[in-house]
């Protein structure tokens, strides 16, 4: 009965999470519950576990008190006895100082505050002691219980917060589904009929389409099937399969072909697969198709898209007719999409979907482009050919690269700003003189200089107005400029760079460029030796040593990796290996772990890193404790040991 | 202070959880002292420089709380010692760490009369039969100065420095005894020209508190180096009973009431000269006790500021509430 308690505890103790794992915990539960006699090995076990010197198991233990304190009195009775040395552990009463890590030891501060509040207020008039301990650290101590207090507040308005919110969302649901449902109620009916005015004048035009969604190629391939249908339907010995499935049809079928020996072939025009055209006859059918298809495209499929969008955000638990309604929209969604493939196949022209309208901003633009449309028909362009449609462009400049533009009498060019070489009107021999001199000129970026370099006179003032410079004078009578003005106007201007001083005149301090833990490479500059990487070697782009200084820097890494696998290979705190859970410090191991021959396959900089973590040690107990030893490996502790071993 | 206990119940003192005492000072309880006429009234001075008088048998609130029935605060810093006169609760005195000794009305709680010492006052004593008026003052300063109440002057001047407790004998009126740095504890009579009597080495250090049996055949110190002594007063060289751990005063024929500095009161038996109970139940270390002669009742006070009521375990009668809260309250998933 109680062989596995010690375990139980210890496991609920050291799992390290925010909240105790309800499983156990009920365990435990349940145990002190059924045999009392064992509470005060617990009380042991869960004060011993109090006293580790880890600031998370301190919490889950303290965690575990507090469940059984508002259960059992006797378990009331051993805690109350045992009250200052509680106090002393949760609070670090009694000069005390709570063990790391020290964001969980504020932690376990609140939670012993709030736990005593709690307790104060529950079961503080049957317990003297609990009263005076409150008392206590009340008045002496000073520990704010008002922010306690608050803390709780604070939770219960979170939870209350989230109550509200999640209220709001289920009405916001509920107001959802209510206008999607009336709107497709509503609208349903007009999509409904304008689908089918629309499938039935694809039927006219192209009889086979009729009712099938999936487009000409299937169709056509029914009507083959069809045929075959007839002919097997004429072969005496078909022994009535009309229901089979399609191997066995084309077990037929092929039976069927290699009887009668004649072989069929169907050719497809990937060009023109409906041989359908406007003409005088079926005009009204093809109007009446465009007259549909366009509020179809550009209100009806918006519309469906919203619903499902919608539909999608609501929770399928409201109403049990969402799923059913989902379905007939997307039905409906289908119906639509089938139609773009149709269109194009009879040439009918839907550029309209993508070319405008789709916001109000567009709205000026459409205009113009109706404007164009118009002279392009004007000028003979066929109404019923596809739009080419380009790359969709920015919105605002969609003028601009549209091809018929060229035509519109409106439109005027923007010129060309790009430098083209200009092409010599001269005779070639000239052209062969430049091309001589081209080859010996120096080729300066254009600058000022050049701007005034074959000017003699240079305007002062362009402007018109009278105005007196600052440098160059009154220009009241000459509006020139003065010769040596102009001078100056002709010098190169040289902007000082400091790059190029650099490189000149100074030494330049390179960088250590070690490779680093995150794939980068160092980049201190240090005289003779990185405090981090030893002696500055030259190394190439990956970081690893090249030339003499290669081996010695090779050889003081591998021994820092030594020491460091050293630190790492010390045990673990001495937990064995009990909770599941994988720490978040672990994670990053575990995933880098998991990488590294990978990364090392594609870049040979981690090929060193990778072999350092081979010889690092499986983590033995995965846990959500934070690794107390970590803090170890600081940067001042690295200078330090670098120091002593002297570079 | 010192009161004694006689039986053996008194064993099974433990935490009043009928009776409490509700907060009345604000820092660290130096004294109490219980009325010895009719042991009602307690006096409590502590380091926020008040004194507080309690009715124990006042009828306390829904919560059996005892509150303070008046305060007053004269002194200049912490209240070091306070004391009821032995033979009328008209009158008690105070000493502080500002170097006086203060004397007062009770039912006006004011000062009657001021003794100034000009040295920080450890403690002060008072006859305990009222055979006479003299106030016995133990200071940090080079003598231990006696004031005549009647006369409202120093009366005698004993020249001992650096003194921390003085008593009187129960037994001989005149006889004071009191210990001080140097560890030892000297014998005055206060009636002699040589009023020094004798004096023995009781500690290794500083002598903390001195008790007289109520005999006053015996004395019983107690030091900081952690001991309780109990020595015969006649024949001082010989060494009674000797124990551990230890630091206040009380007293008894049988049992000792020591606040001890690990948060633990210790019921030490001074026949067998060990220890029969600790008394767990201050948060921090306990400074002063005053046992309730007929009552049963114990009463110390300490650094957390609070003074706690100690009661045999079998006279405690729980209240139906309490009783409702002391169960188990199991929920049916657990």
């Amino acid at each position: 009965m109680t062989e596995h308690l010690p375990e139980l505890v210890d496991e609920l103790t050291k799992s390290g999470l925010d909240a105790l794992d309800p499983e156990k915990l009920s365990v435990l539960k349940r145990t002190c519950k059924s045999s009392p006699n064992t509470i005060p090995l617990v009380f042991e076990l869960l004060m011993k576990a109090l006293g580790k010197q880890h600031a998370q198991i301190r919490i889950s233990s303290t965690q575990a008190i507090s469940v059984l304190f508002e259960r059992s009195h006797q378990f009331r009775l051993l805690l109350i006895a045992a009250l200052p040395h509680f106090l002393s552990l949760t609070l670090g009463l009694y000069q005390h100082t709570l063990p790391a890590p020290q964001a969980y030891a504020r932690k376990l501060k609140r939670l012993a505050a709030e736990c005593m509040l709690g307790w104060v207020r529950r079961f503080g008039s049957a317990y003297r002691r609990l009263g005076l301990a409150f008392r206590y650290l009340k008045y002496s101590v000073k520990i704010d219980f008002s922010q306690a207090s608050a803390s709780r507040q604070g939770e219960r308005a979170v939870e209350r917060a989230q109550e509200g919110r999640e209220r709001n969302r289920e009405r916001y649901m509920q107001w959802s589904w209510d206008s999607v449902l009336a709107d497709v109620q509503m609208h349903r009916q007009d999509i409904d009929e304008s689908l089918t005015v629309l499938d039935s004048c694809f039927a006219i035009l192209v009889p086979g389409v009729a009712g099938i969604d999936d487009g000409v190629d299937s169709a056509n391939a029914e009507k083959d099937n069809d045929e075959f249908e007839a002919m097997l339907d004429a072969e005496p010995q078909a022994s009535g399969k009309s229901d089979d499935d399609s191997e066995s049809d084309l077990d037929q079928i092929l039976a069927v072909m290699s009887r009668n020996r004649h072989g069929i072939s169907v050719d497809l025009n990937p060009d023109r697969l409906v041989d359908a055209e406007e003409s005088p006859d079926n005009s009204v059918v093809y109007s009446t198709i465009r007259e549909h298809l366009k509020p179809t495209m550009k209100v009806f499929k918006p519309q469906i898209d919203a619903w499902l969008d919608k539909l999608s955000r609501i929770d399928p638990a409201l109403d049990p007719e969402i799923h059913p309604l989902i379905e007939s929209v997307r039905g409906l969604q289908r119906r639509i999409e089938a139609l773009e493939p149709k269109c194009r196949d009879l040439h009918i022209d839907t550029s309209f979907l993508n070319s405008s309208g789709e916001s109000e901003s567009e709205d000026e633009f459409e205009d113009a482009t109706d404007i164009v449309k118009r002279y392009q028909r004007s000028k003979g362009a066929r109404p019923g050919g596809i739009a080419k449609q380009g790359p969709k462009e920015n919105p605002i400049f969609a003028l601009q690269h549209e091809p018929e533009l060229e035509n519109d009498p409106t439109f005027v060019r923007p010129r060309q700003t790009a430098q083209r070489p200009r092409q010599s009107t001269a005779n070639t021999e000239k052209s062969e003189i430049e091309k001589q001199l081209l080859k010996t000129a120096p080729v300066v970026e254009f600058g000022q200089d050049l701007m005034y370099w074959d000017k003699n006179t240079v305007d002062a003032n362009v402007t018109g107005l009278e105005i007196r410079h600052r440098f160059l004078g009154s220009a009241r009578e000459q509006a020139v400029l003065k010769g040596d003005a102009v001078d100056n106007l002709r010098k190169r201007t040289l902007l000082y760079s400091d790059v190029a001083q650099n490189t000149s005149r100074r030494p330049v301090i390179k960088e250590c460029r070690a490779p680093l833990k995150n794939g980068k490479l160092c980049r201190r500059r240090d005289l003779v030796a990185c405090p981090y990487h030893g002696k500055v070697v030259p190394r190439d782009e990956h970081g690893n040593c090249v030339g003499q200084g290669a081996e010695e820097a090779e050889e003081a890494e591998e021994a820092e990796e030594a020491e460091d696998a050293k630190e790492i290979e010390e045990p673990v705190l001495e937990e064995p290996a009990t909770s599941t859970v994988a720490t978040a410090a672990r994670l990053e191991d575990v995933h880098w772990k998991d990488l590294a021959p990978l990364v090392s396959q594609q870049h040979p900089v981690a090929a060193g890193t990778g072999r350092r973590l081979r010889k690092r040690k499986e983590p033995a107990a995965p846990s959500a404790l934070v690794d107390l030893r970590k803090a170890k490996g600081s940067s001042a502790n690295r200078i330090r040991k670098i120091l002593k071993r002297g570079f | 202070m010192r009161h004694i206990a006689s039986t053996h119940i008194l064993k099974t003192l433990a935490l009043s959880e009928t009776r409490g005492i509700a907060r009345t000072h604000t820092a660290p309880i130096h004294w109490l002292s219980l009325d010895s006429i009719d042991s009602r009234y307690l006096l409590s001075g502590g380091a926020d420089r008040s004194v507080h008088l309690l009715d124990l048998d006042a009828n306390g609130d829904t919560k059996h709380m005892i509150k303070s029935m008046a305060q007053a605060a004269c002194h200049d810093s912490a209240v070091s010692c306070v004391s009821w006169y032995a033979v009328d609760t008209g009158m008690f005195a105070t000493s502080s760490y500002d170097g006086t000794v203060k004397v007062w009305d009770t039912n006006a709680m004011a000062v009657a009369a001021s003794f100034d010492l000009n040295a920080r006052v450890e403690m002060h004593a008072m006859s305990p039969t009222g055979a006479h008026a003299l106030i016995a003052a133990a200071t940090q300063a080079k003598s231990l100065r006696l004031g005549d109440l009647r006369t409202g002057a120093f009366a005698q001047e004993l020249d001992i420095p650096m003194q921390m407790c003085v008593a009187w004998s129960p037994r001989d009126p005149f006889v004071l005894a009191s210990g001080g740095q140097d560890g030892r504890v000297h014998l005055w009579d206060v009636r002699r020209a040589d009023t020094h009597v004798s004096d023995f080495a009781a500690h290794t250090k500083c002598v903390n508190s001195l008790l007289f049996a109520e005999h006053g055949a015996q004395i019983a110190s107690f030091g900081l180096d952690d001991k309780v002594s109990v020595w015969n007063v006649q024949d001082t060289a010989q060494q009674a009973v000797q124990m551990c751990r230890t630091s206040s005063q009380t007293d008894g024929s049988d049992l000792l009431f020591v606040p001890c500095e690990d948060r633990v009161v210790r019921v030490v038996d001074l026949a067998e000269g060990r220890i029969v109970a600790e008394l767990h139940g201050h948060f921090d270390h306990p400074t002063c006790t005053a046992w309730r002669t007929g009552r049963m009742e114990l009463y110390s006070g300490g650094s957390d500021s609070s003074v706690l009521v100690w009661t045999p375990a079998a006279s405690q009668r729980l209240s139906a509430a309490q009783q409702a809260k002391r169960q188990d309250t199991w929920s049916d998933s657990d």
